[in-house]
């Protein structure tokens, strides 16, 4: 108990046998918590790790032991599941560049406005988005559907960008806002001295500064519209037109031409883009939500 | 452009002048914020709107409505399959994600925090956060896979230790308690990023004054750590509650409210009634009532869970 209280209190300067008291207390104790979250996180990764092992496995394989690993590994499994699902993994990026790009392009000039300009109604207008954080999305999806139908914008691509970038918008904006918001009015004023224009105060000043938050909040609704499958069951009634993560119900419920270990492959492949994505971003991502950069 | 030279007119004038002259200055903010509320009015507003009105109507979504006053929500208020059914399952499923979301996070994160390395932690960080690039549908598949009466990995263990096999979702006795059970161990990784923010914004000072005085680990959790995370648990109770009234995923895709109405939700038969049965104004006397539900549910939120720290997070 004793290195319970001098450990944390002790820093700066002090003498070398604290020093190695200190260390093996902080290694101990890490090491206990390591194994604590070491082992939560195994038991959280399980359901992946089986997914993993069954997507090597043939049917003969399953049949035999149906969780446990074995040799040798099927990688035809996935040579079967990319010609399945290339078609549907092309629908899944369009929808997924289309609604981001209208999604963030909207949200990023209206925050703007909101944050730097002083312009009647302002005010009403950044309420009337703040009131939309309010309204939860199944009271307006129903008749969001009804609109989508009138506009003859069902089993388009449209018909899914618009409506999930309309989502998408309330919590961009504010969280946009802030941030801009944020920004020292010096910074505006120093390129107004040099002459910038208010365009180009926008792309020059105000987006390099909120490139981090962007970027999480890119990478929140790429995740976000890849995952989608309410909206899209509902306005696509074609199945060749159904996203990655929609058409694997489908194989999942198939009966005849049952390819189970293809099938599994494809689980693994529909997970995959979003996967690479969060090794390109987690750093930013991680250290976004870890900052308190998001705030409502 | 009107210039304050203009003759004398009239108070009102003159303010509104004034107003037409700062909307001509910044007419651009306008035409910036046209694309957002473009989108608005037509996939925000007016279906809201939309759903106010037709709730009190009995649209089938393409026909010419009538009105029908307050019988949809009469009909609800007293159909045995929403109140005793879906409601009980609501409330039991949504108090559980509540407090999961609340508490198993935290305790992940008051872990991650004690971690002196910071490669370490790091790590768990990422191990944590990892989970969420799996697409909603693969992480159900997978599930349901492990929950297979047959072939499912919990009765295989089940088998393995001598019990008897059980039938999970297709059960009415064990298919919501199943439900439940899915996350295991639940340790979500934004909430636990959320609250390790909460953690980090601690002055170092009181925790190492906390240590001096001789508190241990666990009191150092609840009487300091608790108490200064609360606009954290504030903020994952607002998503939680907006989340557990409103999804259904696992019963469109997989359970379709049943075996015998054992997962049905109110936003299930929502669903149904709206997509299955074409009765629109009914669907939207079901969304009233849900919106007023978390409406009134994120005020009790506020005003049970005060405090003074500045409200932020994720």
């Amino acid at each position: 108990m004793t290195t319970t209280i001098i450990a944390p209190s002790s820093r700066g300067a002090e003498k070398p046998t604290r020093k190695v008291t200190r260390r093996r207390f902080r290694i101990s104790r890490d090491w206990t918590l390591g194994l604590i979250l070491g082992t939560l996180g195994l038991v959280t990764f399980v359901p992946l790790i089986m997914l993993f092992e069954l997507s090597f496995k043939n049917e003969q394989q399953m049949a035999d032991a149906m969780w446990l690993p074995a040799l040798p590994l099927h990688v035809g499994n996935y040579v079967r599941a990319f010609s399945m699902m290339g078609r549907y993994m092309v629908n899944s990026t369009v929808f997924v560049v289309g609604t981001v790009t209208v999604s963030i392009i909207c949200s990023t000039l209206t925050a703007y406005a909101l944050a730097r300009y002083d312009f009647p109604g302002r005010e009403f207008f950044f309420m009337a988005i703040l009131a939309l954080l309010m309204i939860p999305g199944i009271l307006t999806l129903f008749t969001t559907f009804i609109v989508t139908i009138n506009l003859k914008l069902n089993n388009t691509n449209l018909g899914i960008w618009l409506p999930l970038a309309a989502g998408a918008q309330a919590f961009q904006v504010v969280v946009l806002r802030t941030f801009l918001a944020s920004i020292p009015e010096d910074f505006f004023e120093a390129a107004r001295l040099d002459g910038a224009s208010e365009s180009q105060m926008l792309t020059l000043i105000a987006l390099p500064l909120a490139k981090p938050i962007m970027t999480t909040l890119i990478v929140l609704q790429v995740n976000a519209v890849w995952n989608e499958f309410v909206w899209p069951i509902m306005v696509l009634s074609r199945p060749e037109r159904y996203p990655a993560t929609l058409i694997i119900m489908r194989l999942g419920a198939l009966i005849i031409d049952r390819d189970l270990g293809a099938q599994y492959a494809a689980y693994v492949i529909a997970g995959l883009p979003i996967l690479i994505l969060f090794a390109f971003a987690s750093r930013s991502f991680i250290r976004g939500l870890t900052s308190g950069a998001i705030k409502i | 452009m009107p210039s304050s030279a203009a003759l004398p007119q009239a108070k009102s004038q003159t303010a509104f002048l004034e107003i037409l002259r700062r909307v001509r200055k910044r007419w651009y903010c306008y035409v910036m914020m046209s694309g957002t509320f473009v989108l608005l009015v037509a996939f925000a507003y007016y279906p809201a709107a939309s759903a106010i009105y037709h709730s009190f109507t009995n649209w089938d979504g393409f026909r010419h409505p009538e009105w029908v006053g307050l019988k949809n929500y009469r009909s609800i208020l007293t159909s045995d399959t929403i109140m005793h059914s879906a409601v009980p399952n609501m409330v039991l499923l949504g108090l559980w994600q509540i407090l999961r979301a609340a508490i198993f996070p935290f305790l992940g994160a008051a872990m991650v925090y004690r971690i002196r390395n910071e490669k370490l932690a790091y790590f768990f960080r990422l191990l944590y956060v990892l989970p969420i690039v799996v697409p909603g549908t693969v992480f159900i598949q997978v599930w349901r896979q492990l929950y297979d009466p047959n072939v499912g990995l919990f009765n295989e263990l089940l088998k393995f230790v001598g019990m008897k096999p059980l039938l999970f979702l297709n059960d009415p006795k064990t298919a919501l308690f199943s439900l439940m059970f899915i996350g295991f161990p639940w340790i979500d990784g934004v909430g636990l990023l959320v609250y390790l923010a909460g953690l980090l914004a601690i002055p170092r000072e009181v925790i190492e004054a906390a240590i001096v005085d001789g508190a241990g680990d666990l009191r150092r959790l609840v009487r300091i750590e608790l108490p200064l995370v609360v606009p954290q648990i504030r903020l994952i109770v607002i998503l939680n509650v907006i989340n557990a009234l409103q999804s259904f995923g696992w019963q469109l895709l997989v359970t379709q409210g049943g075996p015998i109405e054992a997962t049905t939700v109110p936003a299930w038969e929502m669903y149904r009634a709206a997509m299955v049965e074409s009765r629109f104004g009914a669907a939207s006397a079901m969304g009233m009532l849900l919106f007023v539900s978390v409406f009134l549910l994120t005020l009790i939120n506020n005003a049970a869970i005060r405090s003074n720290i500045e409200y932020q997070g994720g």
